[in-house]
């Protein structure tokens, strides 16, 4: 190493703060190199004049003083206060915690479904009648196509009966012969075409 | 029962401070007396003034055992000891510093005689005094964090890593400021110690 390069570590070499592998190299440099050798006595003379200068010039034992102290402590003798500040503190924690956990899932949940909603809104779930799944699903599903608007729903149903070759319903009336395209939606009402569709997947 | 029959002065320092966890008075006080004088020598140094470090070294033991039951033997005892007096010179500094505009000078003239020194002859003894003075004022002229970690490495002698814990940060910022320390007091002390 160069001396350029030792003087920079000289500091911490005479603080002790150096790896072996460093220490043993500026070793080697300072044995053959006196300018360097020089430069650490000064950083000694810092160091030693330091320690001497920044020691306390009288230190008094004041242990009896801290003693009385002590023992007049008033903390000391209610041990119990301070644990229970303590857990009314954790509890003040929890319970705002979970207000605002509350608070974040109203603001933020998604807006209930309306009968806009292609019928499966609150309305139509709650003039379902509850009875086992998967009656009941057809149910509510019933119950939820019968609230809705239909037309969007009736040309779903024509294109699924469609896309799997399938018979669609027949519509009934009189122009039924004039109107055969698979295309034009069946006339149907709503339940009926949800519990075909329904008890079509289920079978 | 061992460790009852032994001595509590050869009772090691994290043992120690788990005695006084549990309210042992006896145990704190082999505490003080193996420890008060490093941090009285810290608060010398970081506020030189020998009164003041006297009260804040009272206040830091105080702390600890007001805090006792808190101690988690995570670190050695001597850096949780800073680590609090660390704490206390914060809190006490605005104090510290107002005083010090009124008495320093006058103290710190005091505090260099020992009259039990046979070196202490008029002209060594002013010598000394002068040279002790010139320290304080170098560095007192460190920034607080350089100080801090200047005193705790090269003074109190505690490693790196320990320094980085009690003043929390890293070991690179602790030696970085320790080096910038050593710089600006050789150059605050060039003429005056024959650096």
């Amino acid at each position: 190493m160069e001396c350029n390069e030792i003087r920079e570590k000289l500091a911490d070499y005479a603080s002790d703060d150096t790896s072996h592998a460093l220490r043993d190299a500026i070793e080697a440099h300072l044995a053959h190199c006196y300018v360097c050798r020089e430069e650490l006595s000064q950083h000694e003379a810092l160091l030693n004049a330091c320690r001497t200068a920044l020691r306390h010039p009288l230190p008094l034992d004041r242990w009896d003083e801290l003693r009385a102290i002590m023992d007049l402590d008033v903390p000391r003798q209610f041990p119990g206060w301070r644990k229970l500040v303590r857990r009314r503190a954790v509890a003040a924690v929890l319970a705002t915690a979970a207000t605002l956990v509350l608070v974040v899932r109203t603001v933020f949940a998604p807006a209930p479904l309306t009968q806009s909603d292609e019928g499966l809104g609150e309305d139509a779930l709650a003039s379902a009648p509850i009875s086992l799944a998967p009656d009941g699903l057809i149910s509510v599903v019933a119950a939820s196509r019968e609230a809705a608007p239909l037309q969007r729903y009736k040309d779903t149903v024509s294109y699924y009966f469609h896309s799997l070759d399938l018979d669609a319903p027949k519509p009934s009336g009189p122009d039924a012969e004039t109107t055969p395209s698979p295309q034009k939606a069946p006339d149907v009402t709503g339940p009926s075409i949800s519990l075909l569709m329904t008890s079509h997947i289920y079978a | 029962m061992g460790n009852r029959r032994q001595p509590q002065h050869d009772i090691p320092d994290a043992a120690l401070m788990l005695r006084v966890g549990r309210g042992d008075g006896d145990a704190f006080a082999v505490l003080y007396h193996r420890h008060y004088r490093k941090l009285l020598d810290f608060f010398y140094a970081m506020s030189g003034s020998a009164s003041t470090a006297e009260d804040l070294c009272q206040e830091c033991f105080l702390r600890v055992w007001r805090l006792r039951e808190r101690y988690a033997p995570t670190g050695s005892v001597v850096g949780y000891l800073f680590t609090i007096g660390r704490y206390v010179w914060y809190e006490q500094r605005p104090k510290i510093y107002r005083d010090q505009r009124v008495k320093s000078l006058s103290e710190a003239q005091v505090n260099g005689f020992d009259a039990t020194d046979s070196r202490a002859l008029p002209d060594a003894l002013a010598s000394r005094v002068e040279i002790e003075e010139a320290i304080l004022k170098a560095v007192a002229g460190l920034t607080e964090d350089q100080r801090m970690a200047f005193l705790l490495r090269t003074i109190q002698g505690l490693p790196l890593e320990e320094i980085a814990r009690v003043m929390a940060c890293p070991v690179n910022t602790v030696r970085s400021r320790k080096l910038s320390a050593m710089k600006r007091l050789r150059e605050a002390l060039r003429g005056l110690l024959v650096l």
